[in-house]
This record gives structure tokens, sequence and C-alpha cells, in this order.
């Protein structure tokens, strides 16, 4: 087990400085020159070359790019042309938004998805399944954006079930002394359950919503992969000892369909840590993928490159986990084939 | 048996969050409760220092935070807002007198001035902003120092005693005073800046994170990328004029989301929303749109240096075959009005014979007889435009459509922002729709910024070796009507040779709960939040 992990951390750490590289040049290509956008409309050529300099645009690329690893080795994302902040600092301010959120997205997400998933294929074919099939299907192909938009519409301004999308605490509260960024933590160590209440609140609809359509996915493999399994050939023997149908569905369908679902899992988590632009946008949540939308449309280079990596080292880390789940829920996995 | 009850827990859970929310929520429908209180829908804000912020929301908070040695004289309009107008008065100065020759300025400032947090505000800290605004550290140093006449900001700026500054200029400046009333001349805390003077020495990082409020109003908190909370200024020179007690100034990145937010009572004021939502809003009771008359201008750029833009002809052609009226009415839904070469009508020394005039009139068949003059048949042109201005994609369809009756052919190139901001400055672009907004009523300073020679802002790669001229003497002339000859010869040539044809100017639009009195329409397009009340 202990080779194993070793030989993924290594593989891990292989693409994650493949990325790197991948990035610094990718984002070269981005249209648009960071120091003309951050001089502005009294812009001289003077001022515009003293910006280059303080952000090393001036240099060959081949400096920029040794500058930009030597940097990343010690933790250094660069500087925003756009904020002057360095980008972990901005990133550290932005990124617990986007995590509360997607955490509780993706609670959201699998408890939907599987569960919707897997009622489809235990009644495959009767009108569970079709039900299933026909909420992918809608929800698949709804623009995000108006889901959203209606959501809110309806759930808050026609139905007053949830609070106002403002933000991230409701209108007139203060936030909690920082600690961890998560606001719900923070409100609970500072001792004040209702601020909790509170921001859990205004967690609730846009979670709900990035949730059920991140579901959709995984509630389309879930019941793929149960089907399978459940059609397979120990299953139908299963059958034929007269096991009872719960054991029929958990033991053979569930089990033997977990890798492809946890694979699926992964694929949701590392999406949703990405942050979702459209989501943090309509419900006014001052997350990463908001302040990486800005960055992009002002070329800002070293925001859009260390939100690569960072948003980059969070999936290598979710497929590492997922990996290991696999070895854990899956005991025909021979790891010394695996490593 | 507990593995029986996991999903009626997990969808109580679920249907917990539901309830929850409901618990907390409830829409409030009106602004009862926040009569001293408003919250407006806005945009980011990027940071605090006034000579550094890019964003308007960001510029706004400046704006009524920091109180300057004047300010401009608001006055009511039959609209129901408040007009800036060309007078300016007394901010926290109590005399401020000119020299018989112009170039002598003497500030006296009021008694017992304070910041905010209680330290007293000296002639000090007047050198040491309008310095730092001047500076290297300013984004807006280069036309402050060239039409506030200030060369050498060390020696021209003194304080001669605590309570009095002396500026000595190099010639008298028509433009002096409305610089002073921006948000960039704020009057900052020397003693801060100097304790925090940081790398470049002008405390940049420090004042982007850190107010020291001389204005209206205290910053009570800033959470990056979602809201600004601004609370009354007790020690404010004026405090006893300030209706609000408390301004929140939230980060609505989604103009619907505004929208639906003001119209359910969640916020005062909603800024930045789209023509189709302010008609929307103005069909709705609860809610009152001010659609206010300003010079944000949309122009049509022709790279003379671009074939085949190089053609007079050309341009005039391309010019009479835009149609000023229905962008106006389809594109702006109305909320325009029309433009008249370079300088809008709303702006002193505009050559606009009214304000209903366009400077070419759209004639289709004119356009042929001139594409015809030119030589030029199957014309095709590439119309570049920024994907992040609605308004500009708007307009670039109907010109198509509009060109297409003259026989050109045009081909909308939708360029990321920072491309098009990019390649426009360079005047890389040949054909293309842009914006513009002079934060100064001057007319100089829309045509220096626009159209002369090489400016970053010269989008269109006009030169003109007469136009330069009339406009850097028109800079430093200070006899009025002098200027006004000179200015009104500088726009005659830019309608002539049509390498810049106004499209139209854009309304600022506020769209506001019914209740809410108070919106300003100053020359920099930022609200003054302290006239803000309820009716």
């Amino acid at each position: 087990m202990t080779r194993y992990l070793l030989r993924r951390l290594l593989s891990s750490a292989i693409t994650i400085a493949l990325m790197a590289v991948l990035v610094f040049f990718a984002s070269r290509v981005l249209p648009g020159d960071p120091a003309v956008i951050r001089a502005g409309n009294d812009a001289t050529p003077e001022l515009i070359a003293r910006i280059r300099a303080e952000h090393g645009l001036d240099r060959p690329l081949y400096e920029q790019f040794f500058h930009y690893l030597g940097g990343l080795l010690h933790g250094d994302l660069g500087t925003s042309v756009r904020t002057g902040n360095p980008v972990s600092a901005d990133l550290l301010t932005f990124l617990p938004a986007t995590l509360e959120l997607s955490l509780l997205a993706f609670v959201v997400a699998v408890l939907v998805g599987v569960t919707v998933g897997t009622v489809a294929a235990a009644k495959a074919g009767r009108w569970p399944d079709a039900a299933a099939r026909g909420f992918t299907a809608v929800g698949g192909s709804m623009p995000s954006f108006w889901l959203a938009l209606m959501a809110i519409f309806v759930l808050v301004y026609t139905l007053g079930l949830f609070p106002s999308p403002v933000g991230r605490l409701p209108l007139g509260t203060s936030a909690p002394p920082r600690h961890t960024g998560f606001l719900t933590i923070d409100a609970l160590l500072a001792g004040d359950g209702a601020l909790a209440a509170s921001a859990l609140a205004q967690l609730a609809l846009p979670a709900l919503l990035l949730g059920t359509l991140s579901s959709i996915a995984l509630a389309r493999i879930t019941r793929t992969a149960m089907i399978d399994a459940l059609s397979a050939s120990h299953t139908r023997a299963a059958r034929g000892l007269n096991l009872r149908r719960r054991h029929i569905l958990v033991q053979e369908g569930f089990r033997n369909a977990l890798p492809t679902i946890l694979t699926s899992m992964g694929f949701v988590a590392g999406h949703l840590i990405a942050g979702n632009i459209i989501v943090e946008q309509i419900f006014s949540w001052p997350g990463i993928g908001r302040y990486l939308s800005t960055a992009i449309s002002q070329s800002d280079l070293d925001v859009v490159q260390g939100f690569v990596i960072v948003v980059g080292i969070g999936y290598v880390l979710i497929n590492l986990v997922v990996d290991l789940l696999y070895v854990v829920s899956d005991p025909r996995i021979d790891l010394r084939r695996a490593g | 048996m507990r593995r029986k009850h996991i999903a009626p827990i997990l969808a109580a859970a679920l249907t917990g969050l539901v309830a929850l929310s409901g618990c907390q929520g409830g829409s409030q429908g009106d602004s009862g409760g926040r009569s001293h209180s408003f919250i407006i829908g806005a945009g980011e804000v990027d940071g605090l220092d006034p000579v550094q912020t890019k964003t308007m929301t960001a510029q706004m908070v400046v704006a009524n935070l920091y109180a300057n040695l004047i300010e401009q004289k608001m006055v009511p309009v039959a609209d129901g807002y408040l007009d800036g107008t060309e007078e300016y008065v007394n901010s926290i100065v109590k005399s401020y007198e000119t020299s018989a020759d112009g170039k002598v300025l003497t500030f006296t400032l009021a008694d017992g001035l304070t910041f905010a947090d209680g330290s007293p505000l000296t002639a000090d800290d007047v050198v040491y902003t309008m310095k730092r605004t001047l500076s290297d550290a300013s984004y807006v140093s280069g036309s402050s120092t060239v039409f506030m006449h200030i060369s050498d900001a060390e020696k021209q700026i003194v304080a001669v005693d605590p309570a009095t500054v002396r500026v000595t200029l190099d010639s008298p400046a028509p433009a002096l005073n409305a610089f002073l009333a921006l948000s960039t001349f704020g009057i900052l805390n020397a003693e801060k800046g100097t304790a925090n003077a940081g790398a470049n020495g002008a405390a940049t990082e420090f004042f982007v994170k850190n107010a020291t409020p001389s204005g209206p109003f205290t910053l009570e908190s800033w959470n990056a990328g979602e809201s600004v909370k601004l609370a009354k200024n007790p020690k404010y020179v004026h405090a006893g004029d300030v209706y609000p007690e408390q301004l929140t100034i939230l980060n609505m990145a989604d103009e619907d989301q505004r929208y639906l937010a003001l119209k359910n009572g969640d916020i005062d004021v909603a800024l930045d929303l789209s023509p189709r939502l302010v008609k929307e809003a103005s069909s709705e009771p609860a809610l009152t749109v001010h659609s206010m008359p300003s010079n944000t201008l949309y122009y049509l750029g022709m790279n003379a240096k671009v074939a085949p833009f190089d053609n007079k002809l050309v341009r005039q052609a391309v010019a009479a075959a835009v149609p000023y009226e229905l962008l106006m009415q389809e594109v702006l839904l109305g909320q325009a009005s029309p433009a008249y070469g370079v300088v809008p009508h709303n702006m002193a020394t505009s050559t606009a014979p009214s304000e209903t005039a366009t400077q070419y009139q759209t004639d289709p068949q004119r356009a042929k007889q001139l594409l015809a003059q030119a030589g030029v048949s199957n014309l095709t042109v590439d119309l570049s435009i920024s994907s992040a201005d609605p308004i500009s994609v708007d307009s670039a369809v109907h010109i198509q459509t509009a060109l297409a009756q003259a026989g050109i052919k045009v081909q909308i190139k939708q360029l990321a922002d920072a491309d098009f901001e990019t390649k426009s400055k360079a005047q890389e672009l040949g054909f293309f729709v842009a914006n513009w907004a002079s934060w100064v009523q001057d007319p100089f300073f829309q045509m220096r910024a626009l159209l002369l020679t090489d400016r970053a802002t010269n989008r269109t790669g006009f030169a003109n070796a007469e136009f330069d001229k009339l406009v850097l003497d028109g800079i430093a002339e200070g006899d009025k009507a002098r200027r006004d000859e000179l200015s009104a010869q500088a726009q005659r040539i830019v309608v002539d040779e049509a390498s810049f044809v106004g499209l139209f100017t854009k309304n600022l639009t506020v769209v506001t709960r019914s209740d809410v009195d108070g919106i300003t329409l100053a020359d920099d397009q930022l609200l003054r939040l302290k006239y803000l009340s309820r009716k």
C-alpha cells in the first residue's frame, strides 16, 4: 500500500509539473497586453514600460518562464496586474467561498445523483426510471444561467423559500472573525449559531442548484453502472439463490458499480472546486470563478496561471483520493498490478 | 435497520435546508426599516486608492470617502435628479482666492477639520494629496498635470501654514476647478501615507487596501468581491447635510439579479442596468428610472492609415450610411441622445446646432454616390467590437444591415475585451465601435484624449497637425472666447475628416425604489451618495 501510495504521489507530482509548464505557455496565448490594460486611459509609453518591467513582462519568454518556475517552487504564484496583490493572497480570499459552496453542492450532487441513478436502475423500464431519465434529459438541456435566474425568481421572489441571493450573508449582517474562511464554521467558532444558520441559508439555494446540475451526469453514470452490475452473471446467480432484493441491490449492484460511481464523483468534485462562474455571478457569490472571469477579461496572466495550478492540484488530489477509495471499496483490485 | 433510514434522513436533511432557508429568508418587498440606510447594487470594488482604482464602483466609493477642496454644485432639475453645474463650491475650504493674473491660487481650509479618525486635517495633507495625484504613483498624473498647468508639483504646491495652501500655476488653467473636484483629488491622510510609504514611496499598497476618510462617509467594512459598507462620518465638515447613516454597496455582477433584487425591495438603487431592463423598470410603479443625458459617447472609428479607410470618400460614405436614429431607438431603446462630432452637445463649446442634430444624416443613396466617387465597389470590411459591451455588439448588427443597403459588406469581429483594448489602443483596428466618457467636461480634454496624434486613447489613428495645434493651444489658452474659437475650429476638422463618427451619447441610467431621492449626475458620472434621501 505504501509503495502504491508513493507511486501515485510521484505520478501526481509529475502531472502537476507538466501542468505548470503547459499553463505558462498556454496563458501567453491569451489576447491582450496586461500592461496596456493596467495603465488605463492616461497611459504613456513610459508608464506601460514601467508596468511591464514591474511584472517582468519585458523579459524574454524563457526568462519569464524560469522566473515563474522559481516562484512556484517557493509558493509564489505571482502578482495580479489588476489588484496588485499576490495571487496566492487573492486566491486565499476567494477560495473559501467557492469551497464552502462546492462542498455543500457536492453533498447534494451525490445524494441526488446516486439516489436517482440507483432508483432508476432498480426500477429499470418502469415509471421511476422514466422519471429519472426525464430529470436528466430536462436538467441537462437547460442552460445553467437560465435555470439559476428562474430558481431565484420562483423560489426566492415568488415563493419566498430562500433568502435573497445577495452574497454569503444576509444584508445588514457582519461577517464573523475569519479563521477558516468558511462562514458557517467561523460563525460557529465565534459562538454565533444564528449567524451560522444565516450563512447556511444563504448557501442553500446556490448549493442546491449547483448540486442538482452536477448530479445529472452522476445520475446517468450511476444508472448505467448499476444496470450493468444488476444484469451481470453474479447478480443473476444471486437472484437464483433467492437472496433478498435489498442484498442484491446493495451487494451485487451498488458495490460492483461503486468504482465507476467513485470516478464520476471525482469528476463532479473536480468540476465544483474550479468554481462556477455563472452561479457565482448570478448569486453574487465572491468565489474564485468570478475572480478568474475578471482576470481573463483583463488578461491578468499570473492570476490565470495561479488559478489553473491551484485548481489542478485540487483535481490531482481528488483523483488520488478516488484511486485510494477504489482500493478500499473493491477488494478485487490488486495493488501490485495497479501500481 | 440503521441503513433502512438513510434515505429518509437524507431527504429530511435536504428538506431541512430548504426550511432553514425559508425561515431565514422571506423577501422584504419594500425598504421598510431602512429609512437612513441604503443598499446599492453595483459592481466590483478593486481597491480604495483614489489614483489607482479602475472600476466605476470603486471610484464611486472613493468619491464618497474623501472630501475635496471644492466640489461641483448640484441643482435639482425637473426630471427629478440633481444635476452637476459648471459652478464649484467650497467643500473643505472656507475661502479660495485667485490672483489677478490667474496664476496663484490660495486655499484656506475650514476651521477644525479632521479626518474620520479624529486626526487633524491640515494643509500638509492637501499638499501631500495633490503632489501624489500628480506623481508617477497616479494613473491620472499625465492629464492632470497638463490641464492644471502644474509642471513641477514639488515646487508649485506649498503649505503656507497649517490652514493655507498656495498653488502657483504655469499659466491660468480653465479646467482646474473641474480637476480639483474629481475623486482623484480627495484629501488623504499624509501622516498615514508617509508612515506606510511602501515600495514606491507613495503608499500605494496602503491606500489600495485602507481608507483614511475625510469625506461624508467612513469605511465600515470591505469584503473583497462581495460588498463595501460605508457609515456616515460625523467628523465630516458638512456632516449635518448628509442624510444616509449607512450605505451598503453590493457587488452584484449579474444585471438581471440586480434588477430582481431592486424590484423586490432588497436593494434601493441599481446601477448599470441594460436598456432592456431600464425600459422594463419604467413600467414598474415601485421603481423610478433616472435616465440622465451624459457624455458617454459611442463612436465609429475609421483608421485613415488602413485601406479602404485611407480614402476620405469611403469614410464619408460609411458615415452617411449609419442608421443613427435607429441605433438610439432599437439599441438604446430611447435612452440616448444624438451625437455631434467629437464634443457632445451637452459639453461646452460643442458646435452642434441643436440637441437633436446628428453629425451626419442617414442617407444610403448619398453613401452609394460617395462610394462611386471613390471608385470603390463590392467593398467588404471587418467591424471590430468588444464582446464585453452588449451595446457595441447590438449596434454592430444594425450598422452591418444599414451598410449592406449602401453596398458595403460588413463582417463583425467580436474581440475579447482585453484584446480589443490592446489592439484599438495600438491603432491596429481599421473599423470599430468604441465608447468614451470624459471625467472632465472640457472640450480640449475630450479632443486630446480621443484624437490627439498618438495619445493612448486615440484609437482611430487620427493624425492632423492642424488639429493637434488647435487642441494644444486650447489647453494652454486662458481666455474663454479664444478657447471657444479654437475648440470650434478643431471640431470642424474632425467632422470634415470623418474618421471619428459619433453614433450617440448614452444616457446615464440609475434605477431606484420610488421612495429614494437624491440621485446625482456629476461630471464624472459617479454618484455623490451624501445627497441620497427618502421621499
